[in-house]
């Protein structure tokens, strides 16, 4: 229930897909369960106070009520609450190795992943996050401008990005498929759009996806005029080489992506086009320059070079 | 005429407890940053670590300061005020009482979880 | 027949002292009654705007994918429904509230300092136009009503609207530690005679708990305010991690005063219930000092639970597992008073009418906002729900039914009393199933539309999430919501306008203010009365009369004196008689001062700034001037054969009160800075700092012996003062010169010991904690000079020492800090001093 329908990558933090997720939302269940229950009990008894049929006083002694109400039933609850918090919470901590560890930096607003390859060398991507599924994954996150907060609620909780800090979070996907990660912590202008892709896949699948991601060069693919575009107009900030990590997002898996601008659109011949030159419209205040002077035939050669595999 | 010292200490006996309570809460949290950033204790050392020994220590010993407030109320209880009724003075008396048991049980409360979990994880 | 003559010439004169000047006069209005009612009134506009912002962000929020408001215009709307609810309209509206009705519940003609709140008031209106203006200029603030840094700073808010916000909430800031100093200062001072602290209604112990909680819980955030400004003007790094500041540092500062301002809110709700539900149980409470207890409890422990706000920002578990837990022990206290109130309807026989309407809307929507404020308490579950829109179920729970329907119920319950109508309750109704009805539509499910995945703050959502129903019903339910608002409002109007006049204690309460006039004359009680119980009309029947007939206390007007009584904190024995001042233009003044002060500061004209700081210190002093007695005073008789002597004879007057709570508050101040200090020196990344603080050990160690010189010097006036032995006047200005070589020494250690502070936050800390000290003795030395004109003018004698002993307590504070200071920054570096 409750879940977006099919073809939509889930977002739903009641309908897990990770192992914390999980157990967050069994807990959640519970407590809501209990939340209902007390409302019911609570409306209840103020409704007996005041429409009772007796006129004079009833019910046990104030020092009963006030003790039994005020203190001994909460005490009970809550002792029972937090002594469950403490060991639910302490089971997710990163504590111990993880088999795969991801290095995240949020921008204005967007997410760059960083995998290792079996040599140990770096590789680039954005708004796109693969896991291996039944692994436990670290992710480390970091912050390149403001405060973020990362976030995939089929997976696990949260975890803020903060400037001069790496935070970790340990999540563990227990099925694969897609499902859509977030900022949620206020960051600006563009707040809304600064989310992310993440695919589960089996474990195989993830280390052959690294290897194929790992020197992933894609800066000469294509025809010379979209690649002239390409470094007269964007190689500033972005790159096609998944090794090179720049001040834009990376592009060399750009056919791949589901979304162009961190879940703005989709990411369909048309809408690339469309957000070649009109960005800043589709996705005001971003940090690209603006490029609604391009040319239409500057922007066909552009998004033929960055749809070319 | 009670001088106005006497005010403010009668004021101050309402909420003893609360103002150990207080001390014990920043105790603890300092305690722990500091302590966590001093020594580090790795996760795997579970609860025989330094950090958890301080902690105890100074939940032990707000929790002394309390039960010596809880002497005084027993045996030392607040005495009136000139021209304050005996009903004002036992309001004030049970007050006390109250927040002491509160700020003991606060205490306990908040400082349990110390015995739980491995100080510096996460 | 004489005697009722004599009373009703008494009554015409006591309104001719009270009452308010009119035309242009009412900008000089003190009287507590027209200060609370206008802070009142001024709340209401800014709920109103506020609630139309709401409507906005949720007519965005209809639909995905929606083009009504741009991001721009939805990120300074949400900043601003937020800023105005927090504080042009909770905060001003309890500030009214209590300032309306503190006097006439605890049986006193008026405050303590009833230019203080007229001061707070201006500050108060000042502020919040200052917000109001930006948004029609279209530079309101949009980082947030929690205003983080980095994003607030000036690399990613290079505009004014993050100053706006800093300046204006500051501003209104001020009137909130006026209305603490004010109140705490009130409730333990201005009661009736016979009203021990045993026997004051239980708002009062709820307001003096609130205003203690203000005193100390709004300097954090007033700090970080001002540390934030100063960044931003002149690139001090207190927040920046590059040059060893730390943006947690902010969130710290904030979260510290902003989870006690929830309480600060809630308690005074609390209040208006614990004073409705006695008299619709026709029974005095049950539990009286649990719940007294259950407020002291609650006033310390609000500030054990700031990090719940921080659960993600990556902090160890155990550190989060005490704030969990303290979360939760909160809601002891919470359900103890619910439980007094439940015993209390059962113990009783109830009445129902339209306000216990409203106490349901409260009863229902605040337990369900408290038990999932105990779900967000859970760490685990925070990580999932923390910053989505469950959150923002949660808090308008908590905020509109722990806070707004106790307030119209309140509205409702003392409109007879300050209108004079008659209550009459068929549309009050059709607005309450609007409200109650609309607030669930709009609120109950977003806890699942949170739940589901949608982020707090986001201006727009794409489709096919699953978000679309949730959140068009939330703006359905938000329209309807405003209609029952609507019609609350005309029921209110109306009542006032054209209802029937009002019978006299229509609930048949038992609490002072029902034994007044509907509406209460301006001056409340012909004559003070003298209580002996909780529910005085209850267990009194003759007082009412006794008062109306000046059978009381300060009955009769003398030498165009405004009276009211004073007693002992404690037993509520009369003490004095407090002379309260009449109309002035003063805090006006002052207020006007500071606006310039601060408005140009906005606009970065700090030449200007400078003036209109040395202008309200000027005015302050000449608003202190018009206070005192120019002789000595016999004691007066005060009524019923008791001989008082006026309040600027007596040790323990309110002044002396009130500068103990401002000092708690600036002492609250200065231990956060200490915390800031120590804070970023601990976790801040970029530390230590490239050299530390050095000035050679002689000079710091000749700044605090002048300071402790200043200290002997005024001590030694004050002895003087009141032995008659030798005279003050050289002991005051030996105090004077101390002072201003204590001032020279903090200067100098800032000017020769340290580099620019722009370089790290270390120096930045460092300058601001001295400068703080050299604030102190320059104040210090301005009070030796001053201290010396009054000496000069008469105002102070070896009876009238007032103001010698509150300079004496500020140059102690002064010493007490520059010594802490002192040893602090000079010894840090020698302790764990390693530069890097």
């Amino acid at each position: 229930m409750l879940v977006a329908g099919c073809g939509e990558p889930s977002v739903s933090a009641l309908a897990p897909a990770g192992e914390a997720a999980s157990e967050i939302a069994r807990i959640t269940w519970i407590m809501i369960a209990a939340t209902l229950l007390l409302m019911v009990v609570m409306s209840a008894l103020g409704l007996h106070a005041v429409y009772r049929r007796s006129d004079g006083p009833v019910g046990p002694s104030p020092l009963a009520v006030i003790l039994a109400g005020g203190v001994i039933v909460p005490t009970v609850v809550l002792l029972a609450l937090l002594i469950f918090g403490v060991r639910s919470g302490d089971g997710m901590l990163p504590v111990g190795e993880a088999a795969v560890e991801v290095r995240v930096t949020a921008h204005q607003w967007w997410w760059q992943f960083e995998y290792r390859d079996a040599e140990g060398q770096s590789i680039f991507t954005a708004n796109e996050l693969h896991l291996p599924v039944g692994e436990a994954v670290d992710i480390v996150v970091e912050s390149e401008d403001v405060i973020h907060s990362f976030w995939v609620p089929a997976l696990g909780g949260k975890i803020d990005a903060i400037p001069g800090r790496a935070n970790r979070i340990r999540l563990r996907p227990t099925e694969t498929g897609q499902f859509r990660g977030q900022c949620a912590e206020f960051c600006g202008a563009q707040h809304a759009r600064m989310a992310f892709d993440v695919q589960v896949h089996a474990v195989d699948d993830f280390h052959d996806l690294i290897a194929d991601m790992g020197g992933l060069d894609r800066s000469n693919a294509g025809p010379t005029a979209g690649r002239e575009a390409f470094e007269q107009h964007c190689m500033e900030c972005h790159s096609r080489y998944t090794a090179r990590d720049h001040e834009g997002p990376n592009l060399a898996r750009l056919p791949e992506r589901r979304w162009l601008g961190a879940g703005t659109v989709s990411n369909t011949s048309g809408n690339l086009r469309e957000w070649i030159a009109g960005h800043q419209a589709l996705k005001p205040g971003n940090r690209m320059p603006d490029h609604s002077a391009l040319d239409d035939d500057t922007v066909e050669a552009l998004a033929r070079y960055l749809e070319e595999q | 005429m009670t001088p106005p010292g006497w005010t403010i200490r009668a004021l101050l006996r309402l909420s003893a407890g609360l103002i150990v309570w207080a001390s014990g809460f920043v105790f603890l949290y300092a305690g722990f940053s500091l302590g966590c950033q001093l020594w580090a204790p790795p996760p795997e050392d579970g609860l025989s670590n330094p950090v958890t020994l301080m902690l105890a220590g100074f939940m032990l010993v707000h929790l002394a300061a309390m039960l010596t407030l809880g002497w005084l109320w027993w045996f030392r209880p607040v005495v009136a005020a000139a021209d304050e009724s005996e009903s004002s003075r036992r309001i004030r008396h049970r007050v006390e009482g109250l927040v002491l048991a509160c700020s003991i049980f606060a205490l306990v409360w908040i400082a349990f979880p110390v015995f739980m979990v491995a100080p510096c994880a996460g | 027949m004489n005697e009722t003559a004599g009373v009703s010439e008494d009554r015409r004169e006591l309104t001719r002292l009270f009452s308010t000047p009119p035309g242009f006069g009412r900008l000089a209005a003190v009287n507590h009654s027209v200060i609370g009612l206008r802070f009142m009134l001024v709340a209401a506009m800014f709920f109103i705007l506020g609630g139309l912002l709401a409507m906005l962000l949720r007519a965005q929020l209809a639909i995905p994918g929606n083009e009504f408001l741009d991001n721009e215009a939805y990120n300074q709307i949400f900043t601003m429904h937020g800023t105005v609810m927090m504080f042009l309209f909770a905060i001003p509206l309890i500030e009214g509230l209590a300032l309306y009705f503190i006097p006439k519940f605890l049986g006193a003609r008026d405050l303590s300092f009833p230019r203080l709140s007229a001061f707070g008031f201006w500050c108060y209106l000042f502020g919040g136009l200052i917000l109001l203006g930006s948004m029609f200029a279209g530079v309101a603030p949009d980082s947030g009503w929690f205003m983080y840094t980095p994003l607030s700073g000036r690399e990613f808010t290079p505009g004014i609207n993050a100053d706006v916000w800093l300046i204006g909430v500051t501003f209104v800031e001020v009137s909130a530690i006026a209305f603490g100093i004010e109140l705490v200062a009130t409730v333990l001072k201005v009661r009736s005679a016979g009203m021990s602290l045993g026997r004051m209604p239980l708002f009062g112990w709820y307001i003096l708990i609130t205003a203690l909680m203000m005193v100390i819980g709004f300097p954090p955030l007033i700090l970080a305010s001002i540390l934030l400004e100063i960044e931003r003007a002149f690139a001090w790094p207190f927040f920046d991690v590059a040059l060893g500041g730390d943006p947690l540092l902010w969130q710290h500062l904030f979260w510290l005063f902003g989870h006690p301002e929830v309480y600060i809110i809630f308690l005074p709700a609390a209040a208006v219930v614990s004073m409705m539900v006695p008299t619709f149980a026709r029974r005095p409470l049950v539990g009286y000092h649990w719940v007294v207890g259950a407020i002291i409890a609650t006033g310390f422990i609000s500030f054990g639970l700031w990090v719940h706000h921080m659960f993600t920002v990556g902090i160890p578990h155990l550190a989060l597992v005490f704030f969990s837990a303290a979360s939760m022990f909160v809601a002891l206290p919470t359900t103890i008073q619910f439980f007094a109130w439940l015993a209390t309807l059962w113990q009783g026989r109830p009445v129902r009418r339209l306000p216990m309407l409203y106490l349901f809307g409260f009863l229902f929507i605040f337990v369900c906002g408290g038990l999932t404020g105990v779900m967000l308490a859970l760490v685990p579950f925070n990580w999932q729900a923390h910053d989505t829109h469950f959150v923002v179920a949660h808090l308008h729970y908590v905020l509109i039914g722990g806070f707004v329907f106790p307030v119209i119920a309140a509205l409702y319950y003392w409109l007879p009393l300050f209108s004079g109508k008659e209550v009459s309750g068929r549309l009050g109704q059709w607005a309450f199933w609007l409200l109650f009805i609309g607030f669930n539509l709009t609120f109950l499910h977003m806890h699942l539309t949170g739940l589901v995945g949608m982020p707090r703050r986001v201006y727009t959502y794409p489709e096919g999430l699953g978000w679309e129903w949730l959140n068009l019903v939330s703006t359905i339910g938000g329209f309807i919501m405003t209609a029952g608002f609507a019609a609350l409002l005309l029921d209110v109007i109306a009542t006032v306008r054209t209802g029937a006049p009002a019978r006299r204690n229509p609930w048949q309460a038992g609490t002072l203010e029902w034994s007044l006039d509907h509406p209460p004359a301006v001056y409340n009680f012909a004559s003070l009365p003298e209580v002996r119980d909780v529910e005085p009309l209850w267990e009194q029947p003759d007082l009412e009369e006794d008062v109306r007939a000046g059978r009381g206390y300060l009955g009769r007007a003398r030498n165009d004196w405004q009276e009211t009584l004073g007693v002992h904190a404690i037993s509520g024995r009369p003490d004095q008689i407090i002379l309260l001042p009449g109309p002035t233009y003063m805090p006006l003044i002052t207020a006007s001062c500071l606006l310039v002060f601060f408005l140009s500061f906005l606009l970065g004209i700090y030449w200007l700034s400078a003036i209109g700081a040395a202008a309200s210190l000027l005015a302050a002093l000449r608003w202190a001037w018009a206070g005192g007695l120019d002789r000595d005073w016999p004691d007066q008789d005060a009524g019923q054969g008791l001989k008082l002597p006026l309040h600027p004879q007596v040790i323990e007057a309110p002044g002396w009160w009130g500068m103990l709570a401002g000092l708690l508050c600036n002492g609250t101040f200065f231990i956060t800075a200490l915390f800031g200090y120590l804070y970023l020196w601990a976790v801040a990344p970029q530390w230590p700092p490239e050299s530390f603080i050095d000035t050679g050990m002689l000079l710091p160690a000749a700044t605090v012996l002048a300071a402790f010189l200043a200290l002997l010097a005024f001590h030694r006036a004050v002895g003087n003062n009141a032995s008659g032995q030798g005279r003050p006047v050289p002991a005051l200005l030996a105090a004077g010169l101390m002072s201003a070589l204590a001032l020279a020494g903090c200067a100098m250690q800032i000017a020769t010991g340290l580099p620019h502070p722009t370089t790290h936050a270390y120096v930045a800390l460092t300058t601001f904690l001295l400068g703080y000290c050299g604030l102190h003795a320059l104040i210090a030395g301005v009070l030796g000079v001053y201290c010396w004109l009054r000496l000069r003018a008469g105002y102070v004698s070896a009876r009238r020492s007032l103001d010698l002993r509150l300079a004496r307590i500020w140059a102690g504070y002064t010493a007490a800090v520059m010594i802490i200071v002192v040893v602090l920054v000079q010894g840090m570096p020698l302790l764990l001093g390693e530069a890097s």
